[in-house]
């Protein structure tokens, strides 16, 4: 059985089987090799990560694991990337870089200590002190990502290069395998090109992943929010005393009104722009962003009376839900897309989802029936109330998965999530791709904020 | 004893285990298990024998449970129906005894009734808890306790609550309520209404300015606690003792008509059943029963001709009956009762009360330590209804005499012990563990940083069937904001406590309450005094802090699961029901000596206690 710790591919070693292997294991071989990279990742991971291991050593969990002890292995999301809030005593690690830092080198299995000294007290805005951070640590090559969250309270997830490369690999199958996008498509993101949040960092591996050519790659969104603008934007969290008071009653009506009249429509005009071209020259496209994004372009084509008619190939993908306070209902926007975007043959341009998590770097991929498909290098899971694994075949439950490569050197990426799922396995989905899968229409976020896939249809 | 809510009229429930209704079973599927059918409504007979037959249509509610598929079942009605019902409800009214004689009866029927249901020797009793236990998630062991609480049943002070004739001082001062335990202050909205406690003669009018005794009640119960209709139907059915001497003739108990509860749909129809077979005049004025929400028409027929109505929902659900209620010509008052939270507050004088150094020749019962009878009682008031209610206790203050005093740190180790035990016998119901296990994660990585050295302690263990988090964090940065506040409280759910240290016991009302919106503040149980002492200046001062951030009730601890309906209910009174009164809420306390009432609290637990069967979890109960 092919085996590599994490210590030896941080050492520079190939991984070991590579991604695309899983998909010609047969099941078996496949969960035997997931089973045995989770406890070699829990291993490395216990050795030294500090809140890690704090967490499962207070659910009696050792270095070593056995297979009945994983339900003990997951955390979720916002304990591992959301708690500096309550580590520090605020949502605004600005104010404290220096407890900032000591959380951050709790959080990741790489020693990031000696340098903490060389922060300021602090500094003006989030994005500020992420930039400071990421500058000490760039011979990690550290990147810090930010959740795009409704509650205003950052989710703040550590990057290095192994973990970008690994994502951009992850994404990059995916998109191929299940989509059938690859470097021929043009591509439209309805999201910021230089951005920390996760979504846009992601569509950035994903670009790299899969070689897009840079002339054939547009970003939409003209504006990158950062973090602070993206908070005072939720309009839930806002900094104490006269900032906050400024924040609360000027800068969230003047930021919010900027989104709407101005940097929505620059989008959707700037999507346009590249559509047509494509249209013309029959390329195929990937439109990439939220439901509602992708339904503001195809209102503007229709209230101005035009379709788009795309080349074969050409795909519409949705991602994060349907926004805070959709226009119209789900099935209603989809009609529309479905309206406006046609393919020659008059069918109605295909039209995927994608459900996922930053903090992992993986994705599952709606098929043409409408499940999701799950890359066969990540354990999914379903953990009833009682917080153990279902056995069976069809399951609903919350969904845990773990992602013994997602994590890459930084973390381990053994995560329950807040949404409720049916997860199928061993019944073949009715597309024909084999392998487990998410049914369609079943994934509902319940009631833990903070913790559901930050692109988790809702 | 009879099969609650059965009768001979085509109403059969809970019938004998029945399959389920015809579907044919997959290749190789497993029978699915039995199903028990219960009622999930009430009718008066001569309403049943009308009304229900064999084209009744049902809407049915399953729950799974360990005893297999409870099914709760109540017709649909037509419009007409609905109709056909109030009318002969008010026509049942007219003949019913009244005033005194008619409470009198309903007390007998309902100690006869509750003598009935809760006979542990009859497996209807089992039946009960079982389908109870299945439809609401609490545990059997819950379920008995409650049923077994004497409390449950206990409607003898209605009353005295409503002979009582509040003047207006009582919104400058506590007063008594001639015949009830305890005092009562009103906490008026408007300056001008509390300045009328302080002008002679006007102090001595009456707080309520007029009569306003309803003909028809409605109850919407929304809750998962069982009895919440219960409580609904005695508080409307209590108004027709107003009006006993001196006042004027008293009126018929009114028409009651519930929509009973989708989580809780059982103990109502059941008990009325009951008292039915008992005493039949008692309850011929109440029906329990269910529409759908979608039916605004039913709805608002139901509404108009209601004079009052009671309701127990969450905020959108109590936003939108009032908006239904106001759109009508003729508006019925609305007595809302939404989600709030409790807390608990001890006094250092109190928990280290130790009867060898007291003085005063007091044994505690059953020669306990009093920090360990503390522990016990708030563990119950934590326990019961698992938090899910506004009845439960979330945080637990405790003063300290100074930093080093460790008094709180030994306080929240025996309410781990305790918590431990209760669980033996009342076990948390069937909540996810992501409630305990999220918040036990939580605060342990708080408590592993440095930052807050030693502040914050998680004292259960990961496998407890419960939380226990002592937040001893002090220093500016310890200091919680409205925000953090907020939340901790709201995670305080299905058996998650936080002990928390106060220099003062008036740092609660002062520091710690003002950071939650007065309308969420519904009860705070104390630990106050010693053996003997009635209230004196100290506690009026709490009281009036307490009441006037907006906690609405003090209990001493161990009593916050059972609320006396006499007193106030989310500012409240009985009284409320049958009369107008300046807009503001009433704050009440239930006893006259709180150390005192606290130690009959306890003895009413151990007893209670000791009639609960041990939970057999396979494996020895924990020494402690």
């Amino acid at each position: 059985m092919p085996s590599i710790t994490p210590t030896d591919e941080a050492a520079g070693a190939a991984l070991t089987p590579a991604l695309a292997d899983f998909w010609a294991m047969d099941e078996a071989t496949r969960i035997h090799t997931l089973l045995e990279r989770v406890k070699a990742a829990h291993a490395y991971h216990y050795e030294r990560n500090t809140a890690y291991r704090s967490t499962v050593a207070a659910r009696g969990i050792g270095p070593e694991t056995r297979a009945n002890e994983m339900p003990r292995l997951l955390r979720t999301t916002s304990l591992a990337f959301k708690s500096y809030i309550d580590v520090l005593g605020t949502p605004f690690p600005e104010t404290r870089p220096a407890a900032f830092v000591d959380w951050l080198a709790d959080q990741v299995s790489v020693d990031l200590r000696p340098s903490k000294q060389r922060f300021r007290d602090g500094y003006l805005s989030m994005e500020g002190l992420l930039r400071a951070v990421e500058r000490e640590y760039s011979k990690l090559h550290l990147e810090l990502l930010t959740s795009s969250g409704t509650s205003g309270r950052a989710t703040i997830i550590p990057r290095d290069r192994r973990t970008e490369a690994l994502t951009a690999e992850s994404l990059r199958l995916c998109f191929e395998r299940y989509l059938g996008v690859g470097a021929d498509h043009t591509a439209i993101f309805m999201l910021p090109k230089r951005s920390r949040i996760a979504a846009a960092r992601m569509a950035g591996s994903c670009v790299r992943g899969m070689g897009l050519q840079p002339k054939k790659t547009f970003f939409a969104v003209p504006i990158a929010a950062g973090p602070d603008q993206v908070r005072v934007r939720a309009g839930v969290t806002f900094r104490p005393g006269l900032r906050g008071a400024l924040e609360k009653n000027v800068w969230h009506s003047v930021i919010a009104s900027l989104h709407d009249r101005l940097i929505d429509a620059r989008a959707v005009e700037s999507a346009v722009t590249r559509l047509i071209p494509a249209s013309a020259h029959e390329e195929k496209v990937l439109l990439f962003g939220t439901l509602d994004r992708l339904h503001a372009v195809a209102t503007f084509l229709l209230d101005n009376g035009r379709t788009m008619s795309l080349a074969p190939g050409s795909v519409l993908v949705t991602a994060g839900g349907a926004g805070e306070a959709p226009a119209k209902p789900a099935a209603a926007m989809l009609d529309d897309l479905r309206r406006a975007f046609t393919l020659p043959s008059g069918e109605p341009a295909p039209i995927r989802d994608v459900y996922g998590m930053a903090e992992a770097g993986w994705a599952a991929m709606q098929c043409a029936r409408g499940n999701y498909h799950l890359p066969p290098w990540v354990h999914a899971v379903t953990v009833d109330d009682q917080e153990r694994f279902s056995q069976a075949d069809r399951s609903t439950g919350l969904l845990a998965f773990f992602d013994p490569f997602g994590g890459g050197d930084l973390y381990p990426a053994f995560f329950r999530t807040s949404d409720r799922a049916t997860l199928v396995r061993g019944t073949a989905c009715a597309c024909g791709e084999p392998g487990h899968y998410l049914e369609d229409a079943s994934i509902r976020r319940i009631d833990l904020r903070g913790e559901a896939g930050c692109l988790g249809r809702v | 004893m009879p099969r609650p809510g059965l009768d001979d009229e085509g109403q059969k429930p809970p019938a004998a285990p029945r399959k389920p209704r015809a579907r044919k079973p997959a290749a190789g599927a497993v029978a699915p298990p039995a199903e028990t059918v219960w009622p999930a409504y009430w009718l008066p007979a001569p309403l049943r024998r009308r009304l229900i037959g064999e084209g009744t249509l049902w809407h049915e509610t399953r729950a799974n449970g360990a005893a297999g598929t409870v099914v709760a079942r109540r017709p649909v009605f037509t419009h007409a129906e609905w109709a056909e019902i109030v009318s002969e409800l008010r026509a049942a009214r007219e003949k019913a005894p009244r005033g005194a004689e008619y409470w009198a009866r309903f007390q007998t029927a309902l100690a006869a009734a509750a003598r009935r249901l809760t006979d542990r020797s009859d497996p209807a009793y089992g039946a009960l808890v079982a389908a109870l236990s299945s439809f609401t998630g609490y545990s059997p062991g819950m379920v008995e306790a409650a049923l077994q609480s004497p409390e449950l049943w206990d409607v003898e002070q209605m009353t005295a609550a409503l002979r009582y004739q509040p003047d207006k001082v009582c919104s400058v001062r506590w007063r008594q309520i001639p015949g009830l335990p305890g005092r009562i202050r009103f906490f008026p909205r408007h300056a001008v209404d509390k300045l009328a406690g302080y002008v002679p003669v006007s102090w001595e009018m009456p707080l309520f300015r007029a009569e306003s005794r309803p003909e028809t009640v409605a109850g919407f119960d929304d809750g998962t606690v069982p009895g919440g209709g219960l409580m609904m139907a005695f508080l409307a059915l209590a108004a027709t003792l107003r009006g006993e001497a001196p006042l004027p003739r008293p009126v018929p108990p009114p028409v009651v008509l519930l929509r009973g509860s989708e989580q809780e749909p059982l103990l109502t129809p059941a008990v009325l059943s009951a008292i039915e077979e008992i005493d039949p005049g008692l309850v011929a004025m109440v029906a329990v029963g269910g529409w759908d929400d979608g039916d605004a028409g039913l709805q608002r027929q139901i509404l108009e001709e209601t004079d009052l109505v009671l309701a127990s929902a969450g905020a959108e659900d109590l936003a939108s009956l009032e908006a239904q209620a106001a759109a009508l010509r003729h508006s019925p008052r609305i007595h809302a009762h939404g989600h709030k939270a409790g807390f608990t507050v001890i006094s250092r004088e109190t928990l280290q009360l130790d009867w060898a150094m007291d003085g005063t020749g007091w044994t505690p019962p059953g020669g306990a330590e009093v920090i360990d009878i503390v522990a016990l009682l708030g563990a119950l008031d934590s326990a019961y209804w698992d938090q899910n209610g506004c009845l439960s206790s979330r945080i637990h203050f405790v003063e300290k005499a100074d930093p080093a005093d460790d008094l709180p740190a030994e306080y929240a180790r025996r309410l781990v012990k305790r918590l431990r035990q209760l669980s033996q016998v009342m076990p948390r119901g069937s909540w996810p563990l992501r409630h305990l296990h999220d918040p036990f994660d939580r605060y342990k990585t708080i408590e592993g940083t440095d930052r807050w050295g030693n502040g914050l302690r998680v004292l259960s263990e990961y496998d407890d069937p419960f939380v226990v988090v002592l937040d001893e964090r002090t220093g500016k940065e310890a200091r919680l904001d409205a925000n953090v506040f907020a939340s901790m409280a709201g995670e305080c759910r299905t058996r998650v406590v936080i002990v928390r240290p106060v220099d003062d016991i008036m740092d609660v009302p002062w520091r710690y309450l003002p950071m939650l919106p007065r309308q969420t503040l519904q009860s705070v149980s104390v630990a106050f005094g010693r053996p003997g002492r009635k209230v004196d200046r100290a506690f009026l001062d709490f009281a009036t802090a307490c009441g006037a951030r907006g906690v609405t009730a003090i209990h001493p601890v161990g009593r916050a699961a059972f609320p006396r309906l006499a007193h106030s209910w989310d500012g409240l009174l009985p009284l409320d029901v049958v009369g107008r009164r300046p807009p503001g809420r009433f704050c009440t306390f239930d006893f006259d000596s709180p150390f005192d009432a606290m130690i009959d609290s306890y003895r009413d637990h151990l007893a209670l206690l000791a009639k609960l069967p041990p939970v057999d979890r396979g494996g020895p109960a924990r020494a402690d």
